[in-house]
């Protein structure tokens, strides 16, 4: 069935309206940019990422040293995050290979800097 | 004939790794994405010329071609190729694929091997798959022919179900191979080939579980799996059994731990393995067995900022009648490695290490200690 049209107004030329700074602050929690949301989602993924191969994350300066794992913790981690960046809506390339080729290449990386890789290759999902 | 019993003992362990994991070391890795299906390819190095962004692709898995479509990018300093195709890789027991080989072929022709680390369902019904060699025949200058023939299985059986759950956790895997390397007759006054072996394996799904701590569980991805191995000769009598008992995972309460460090850097907790079995053996008419089982420990901490250790100790025990009178029943090793925690840039690696005790068949007593230094870049070009 089709909807009744409404009638169309006249828009009055208004400047453009400035919200108060508690309004902004909700709204920008309501609707965050897309970057933040990546960063947030990339932050709890690796997090929970780590925890599943039994690494505890304290803090961002933390430095993960991967030439002590094991191909098979790279893979637990790499699919762990795959999981549950996808819950967030979004998706990242396969990740094993790459964590395994950290793994031999001897490489050390802070939490932080982890994350910001992380974030830099995940896409909404389509 | 020690030293036939101990060949079989060391292709015994040969055989038994071969099947349980593979080395991918400098090889280009391919993955699966636990939740997409898409797959990727890991370089160690630099991207092949014959690839380039965009380029259409066929990757071979098992067999089976699949059209892509290359993306060339970077994920964490790596370089890899995204390949696109027309519907997630369906890597099921019924997907078809007649071994664990995949390859991919460039737009020109070239192909590249690929090791892949997600674990490909394969059968053994058609076609060549523990490795590249097939079942084939070779001449000999004496006149002997020689059968190779290589075969396995690899399968995931799904146990458990839950969408939050990664695939080690999800389902058991099962293997089996079987390895015939054997001549038409047995040649006399000669050394001859006869090397046939069934091997099997079933493990258990990961499981996490005990109460938490710090976010993380008591136990962390335990799994308990069960192998055996059939070696028989066939111009002989000569056979080995072996069937073994294996609980392997981590203690995440031990988590690494940095002393007088001003940072903190974190990998794997102290992880275990633990396995018992019993093993058969005919060389020569002469008849042995007994139960065997091993232990072992491996934690890692760092000091100083600048310093990793890495310990290892293990126990073995071997209760095999008509052991050598020089092998105990019992043998403990340790053994502390304690490496430079340098600068990628640097020019020099210095890793020094410690063992002591017996160690396996080999040395029934060992205390060694070793420095060395590698080289970390040549011509001014990183290593890492």
């Amino acid at each position: 069935m089709a909807s009744k049209k409404s009638p169309t107004k006249k828009t009055p030329q208004v400047p453009p309206h400035v919200h108060s700074a508690p309004t902004a602050a909700m709204l920008s929690f309501a609707n965050p940019p897309l970057s933040d949301n990546a960063a947030a989602a990339a932050n709890v993924c690796a997090k929970q990422g780590f925890a599943t191969v039994g690494v505890v994350i304290a803090n961002p300066t933390d430095v993960i040293d991967f030439s002590r794992f094991d191909p098979q913790s790279c893979t637990d981690l790499a699919n762990s995050i795959e999981i549950c960046v996808d819950g967030k809506g979004f998706e990242v390339p396969s990740l094993a290979g790459t964590f395994d080729v950290l793994r031999e290449h001897g490489t050390q990386i802070t939490f932080a800097n982890f994350v910001k890789g992380l974030t830099s290759i995940m896409k909404p999902k389509a | 004939m020690k030293h036939i019993r101990f060949a079989l003992l060391l292709l015994t362990f040969a055989m038994t790794s071969s099947v349980l994991g593979q080395d991918c070391t400098a090889k280009p890795r391919f993955s699966i994405n636990a939740k997409t299906g898409e797959a990727t390819v890991a370089l160690p190095g630099v991207v092949p010329t014959s690839i380039h962004d965009g380029d259409a692709v066929t990757l071979v898995i098992g067999g089976q071609s699949i059209a892509a479509t290359a993306k060339v990018t970077n994920a964490f300093g790596v370089n890899t190729i995204e390949l696109t195709t027309a519907s997630p890789i369906d890597d099921s027991p019924s997907a078809g694929f007649t071994s664990g080989d995949v390859s991919l072929k460039a737009k020109d022709g070239t192909v590249t091997e690929l090791c892949p680390l997600t674990p490909i369902n394969y059968s053994m019904h058609v076609g060549p798959t523990v490795s590249a060699a097939s079942s084939s025949t070779t001449g000999d200058p004496t006149g002997v022919m020689r059968f190779q023939f290589q075969k396995g299985l690899v399968r995931a059986i799904p146990v458990r179900s839950g969408a939050n759950l990664i695939p080690a956790m999800r389902n058991a895997a099962e293997e089996l191979s079987v390895s015939i390397d054997t001549t038409d007759r047995q040649t006399k006054g000669t050394q001859f080939v006869d090397d046939n072996r069934v091997t099997g394996a079933l493990r258990s799904p990961e499981i996490t579980f005990g109460p938490t701590l710090r976010d993380v569980q008591a136990f962390n991805r335990v799994r308990l799996g069960i192998e055996g191995q059939f070696a028989r000769a066939i111009h002989t009598e000569n056979q080995n059994r072996d069937i073994t008992l294996v609980l392997d995972g981590w203690l995440p309460f031990f988590q690494t731990l940095n002393l007088l460090s001003s940072g903190r850097t974190v990998s794997l907790p102290l992880n275990f393995r633990v396995s018992a079995g019993h093993r058969t053996q005919d060389v020569d008419g002469v008849k042995s067995g007994g139960r065997v089982a091993d232990a072992a420990l491996t934690y890692h901490f760092y000091v100083l900022d600048q310093y990793a250790v890495d310990l290892v100790a293990k126990t073995l025990f071997n209760d095999v009648s008509d052991r050598p009178a020089t092998t105990p029943r019992t043998q403990h090793s340790y053994k502390a490695q304690v490496s430079y925690h340098h600068d990628p840039l640097a020019k020099f690696s210095i890793v020094t290490s410690f063992e002591n005790g017996h160690s396996g068949p080999v040395f029934t007593k060992l205390r060694q200690f070793f420095v060395g230094v590698g080289v970390q870049q040549l011509f001014g070009i990183p290593s890492k």
